[in-house]
């Protein structure tokens, strides 16, 4: 606008100044050039009638300069050389010869001034010599100028009031519309997608208008669905839904869509209904139902555009819209009137329109028809809903997911604990034949010693001899404390059985873990001895007396030193089927303290491990005895209590057919 | 020796042809001539001087004095300068000149041979001039002072 206004200032004083000095230059010019040659022109003429005696140029040039009302006279002078007395030197003398008008008496020497312009002409011919001078008055010029000054001043004022005018055109055109496109793109910038911009003109501003706010309007549309989708991908469960469904009418607001109520209809093609949920723009529930694709007329028609990916509309009356009520209520779908129609009167005109997406149909109804436009946001907002339903199917599915996992875990957790349980029970059989032929030796005790102490009563009370009787006595007390004694072991071992039967407590305590695997060795090996007769083995223990007491889980560790000896046995047993005598079956169980650890090793020579299985041997129900004969869960909770409750380390060393190095490392530090 | 006869014979010769032309000149007579229309038959001299140096402007029937004359460089035209304007020729001229210059008067036209003239004034209505003799119906002689030749 300053700029326009600048140039107009410009070009006004151009015209009203320089324009004028230059015409009048020009003018000037001209008028001296005019003189000039009128001048020349009447001396030419002299010179033909003086030399040619032909007065007709002279005659017509005077008569055309004479007739001007502009001259104040016309001059012919003669030129006369005037000899001084010496006859060498003269002087040239000017003498006016005739002038017109006559009354004028010229000074031959005057020059032009601004009142009038004098020029000469020379001309010379044999009788006579001389000039013509002519002077013209420069009030013509003076009032040309004038004019000119005048015309340019008015011409000034004219290109200013149209340059005020193009200004005021311009700036209501182009400056004003193109300072509020900046101001809109401005606040555009800031993030405020509200702005538009009023241009209806037809011109290039109007339509960069236009494309402005179509390009308002695309982004406000995106940053709506923007937001809805960052919603959608903070949905954390199916339960957020219900608060991404307002956002979306929220959005649909925001965008200008005009509408009363609204809905969500979802089609459930496996019980062949549409499930509607109908709300008020700010989210309040209108009514909850299920429409059967066969119920109402307008059921089948929304399945039908929905099948065909079509938007419905159809146009409600207010009769149409109580109608549908009073059929609402009749079917037990909604209880009143007033919460359905969300108002205190029902509107007098309805325009449904369902845009389809995926899983169903957005509804949108309004008191008038939505434009086409209004149409597009609100199918936009449709595939977004699309996304945050589909976002909820899963989450649902995962919910479902998830809690049959959790059903199917406690199930594995249960039969686990009962596999574990078989386990122990299966190892205890193993070791019920150990524990007898353990218990039965105490109990041999027990009982003679039992019969000794009766035969040694009877004998006191058949022979009183006090010396005699002291002895006896003696024998029996003896004999009552090793019954005491073998009592109390059988006692131990029955301890231990149930301990080994017993779920773990997970309670460390200080264990003599040498005693540990003594005991466990024997009853291993007695238990594999009452089952088979023809078993033997040499077993050779290399226990390190450093250890002492280690807080462990004693029923777990015995457990596992337990599995490796029966393991142990029972490869070497089958290795010396497989042989025969000239193989020696040796089992050893070595203990060692080193820097802090304490390593249990159980050493066979027996057939070894296959390599392609080393790396199986401690997953769960992998066995390579017969079926029946191993739950294939032996090894696999011994890594378990070792690793997991023990935090140690359990190492095997195998080669096939010359035996097996089976090494646990149990950190002291921990316990 | 004979280069100054040589001399001698051009000057005589050319003053000779001095002498004969001025003195012929001063006996040309002259014949004033007009065209048939609005030109007087007949004029005394003074009248004649008075047209023919400019003062007269029109004739008796409105029509306007035309002066027709011969270059002063003729014979003719030197012995009109004597006899009527008692004037040389430069003198003519520049009388012409003033007259012409200040707009007083309708400038003579001058010719070059005597056909020229007359059948200028022949033509010309108003016109008037002067010749030697003529011999042309179409014109008319004027008696100036009652003589055909002046």
């Amino acid at each position: 606008m300053l700029t326009v206004l600048f140039v107009v200032m410009l070009f006004a004083l151009f015209i009203l100044f320089y324009f004028p000095a230059r015409q009048e230059r020009y003018l000037l010019e001209n008028y001296n050039d005019e003189i000039e040659n009128f001048a020349k022109t009447v001396a030419l003429g002299v010179k033909i009638a003086i030399t040619e005696q032909n007065f007709e140029g002279v005659e017509t040039a005077i008569d055309f300069v004479r007739n001007d009302s502009r001259l104040r006279y016309v001059s012919l002078v003669q030129s006369d050389t005037i000899w001084e007395a010496d006859g060498i030197n003269y002087e040239i003398g000017k003498a006016v010869f005739k002038t017109f008008p006559d009354s004028v008496v010229i000074d031959a020497m005057a020059v032009s001034n601004d009142f009038y312009i004098i020029k000469s002409a020379a001309f010379s011919t044999p009788i006579m010599s001389g000039e013509i001078i002519l002077s013209f008055s420069t009030d013509e010029i003076v009032e040309s100028r004038r004019q000119i000054r005048m015309t340019s001043l008015i011409a000034s004022l004219i290109v200013f009031i149209i340059g005020l005018l193009i200004g005021y055109w311009l700036a209501r055109n182009i400056s004003i519309p193109v300072l509020a496109l900046r101001d809109a793109a401005n606040k555009v910038g800031e993030g405020d997608l509200t702005q538009s911009v009023r241009n209806r003109s037809r011109d290039e501003i109007g339509e960069l208008s236009v494309a402005f706010n179509k390009m308002v309007k695309d982004l406000s549309i995106e940053a709506a669905l923007e937001r809805v989708r960052s919603e959608i991908a903070s949905m954390r469960s199916k339960e957020d839904l219900p608060r991404v469904t307002p956002l979306i009418w929220k959005e649909l607001t925001s965008l200008g869509v005009p509408f009363i109520r609204c809905g969500v209809f979802i089609v459930d093609e496996g019980l062949e209904v549409i499930q509607s949920y109908l709300s008020t723009p700010d989210g309040q529930s209108l009514g909850v139902f299920n429409m059967p694709y066969n119920g109402d007329d307008i059921a089948s028609k929304l399945y039908d555009h929905w099948i065909k990916e079509l938007v419905y509309t159809e146009q409600w009356g207010k009769e149409q819209f109580l109608n549908w009520m009073q059929n609402l209520i009749d079917q037990g779908h909604i209880k009143d009137f007033s919460t359905y129609q969300g108002a205190t009167a029902p509107p007098e005109s309805l325009d449904l329109h369902f845009v389809p997406f995926k899983q169903g149909m957005l509804y949108v109804g309004n008191k008038s028809v939505l434009s086409e436009d209004d149409i597009l946001l609100v199918k936009s907002l449709a595939e977004a809903f699309s996304v945050a339903y589909t976002r909820y199917e899963d989450f649902k599915k995962l919910e479902d997911a998830n809690n049959q996992m959790e059903i199917t875990l406690s199930e594995l957790k249960a039969t686990q604990t009962q596999l574990i349980q078989s386990e122990k029970m299966a190892s205890l059989g193993e070791l019920t034949a150990g524990i007898a032929h353990e218990i039965q030796n105490p109990l041999n005790f027990v009982i003679n010693f039992s019969e000794v102490n009766g035969e040694l009563i009877d004998e006191l009370r058949g022979e009183r001899m006090e010396s005699l009787e002291e002895d006896i006595l003696s024998d029996i007390s003896q004999n009552l404390e090793k019954i005491y004694h073998h009592g109390k072991r059988a006692d131990a071992i029955v301890k231990g059985m149930l301990q080994h039967s017993q779920t773990s407590n997970e309670q460390k305590v200080a264990t003599d873990i040498n005693a540990l695997a003594d005991e466990y060795l024997r009853l291993a090996y007695h238990g594999l001895r009452a089952k088979d007769k023809s078993f033997n083995s040499i077993m050779k223990t290399d226990f390190d007396e450093k250890i002492g007491s280690i807080k462990i889980i004693p029923q777990d560790i015995g457990r596992v030193i337990l599995n490796l000896i029966t393991n142990a046995f029972y490869a070497v047993n089958a290795k010396k089927q497989e042989i025969g005598d000239s193989f020696e079956p040796v089992v050893s169980i070595i203990t060692k303290k080193i820097d802090g650890k304490v390593e249990i090793k159980v050493v066979d020579n027996g057939e070894g491990i296959p390599e392609q299985v080393l790396d199986k041997i401690f997953q769960p129900f992998f066995t390579t005895k017969p079926t029946g004969q191993g739950t294939g869960l032996g090894l696999s909770i011994a890594y378990d209590i070792i690793t997991n409750a023990h935090g140690g380390k359990f190492k095997v060393q195998s080669k096939e057919g010359e035996g097996t190095e089976m090494l646990i490392i149990i950190p002291v530090d921990s316990n | 020796m004979k280069y100054m006869k040589l001399m001698i014979y051009n000057f005589v010769f050319g003053l000779s042809l001095l002498v004969s032309g001025a003195l012929s000149a001063q006996d040309l007579e002259l014949t004033v001539i007009g065209n048939p229309q609005s030109v007087p038959s007949e004029m005394n001299m003074n009248q004649l001087q008075s047209v023919l140096k400019g003062e007269k402007f029109r004739w008796d029937d409105g029509s306007p004095v035309r002066i027709a004359l011969m270059k002063t460089n003729t014979p003719i035209g030197t012995t009109t300068c004597n006899k009527i304007y008692n004037m040389t020729g430069n003198e003519l001229n520049k009388y012409f000149l003033a007259l012409v210059f200040q707009g007083k008067v309708k400038a003579p036209t001058f010719f070059n041979s005597v056909s020229e003239l007359e059948s200028y004034v022949a033509q010309t209505p108003g016109a008037i001039g002067v010749l030697q003799n003529s011999t042309d119906d179409q014109i008319k002689i004027i008696l100036v002072d009652g003589k055909k030749q002046i």
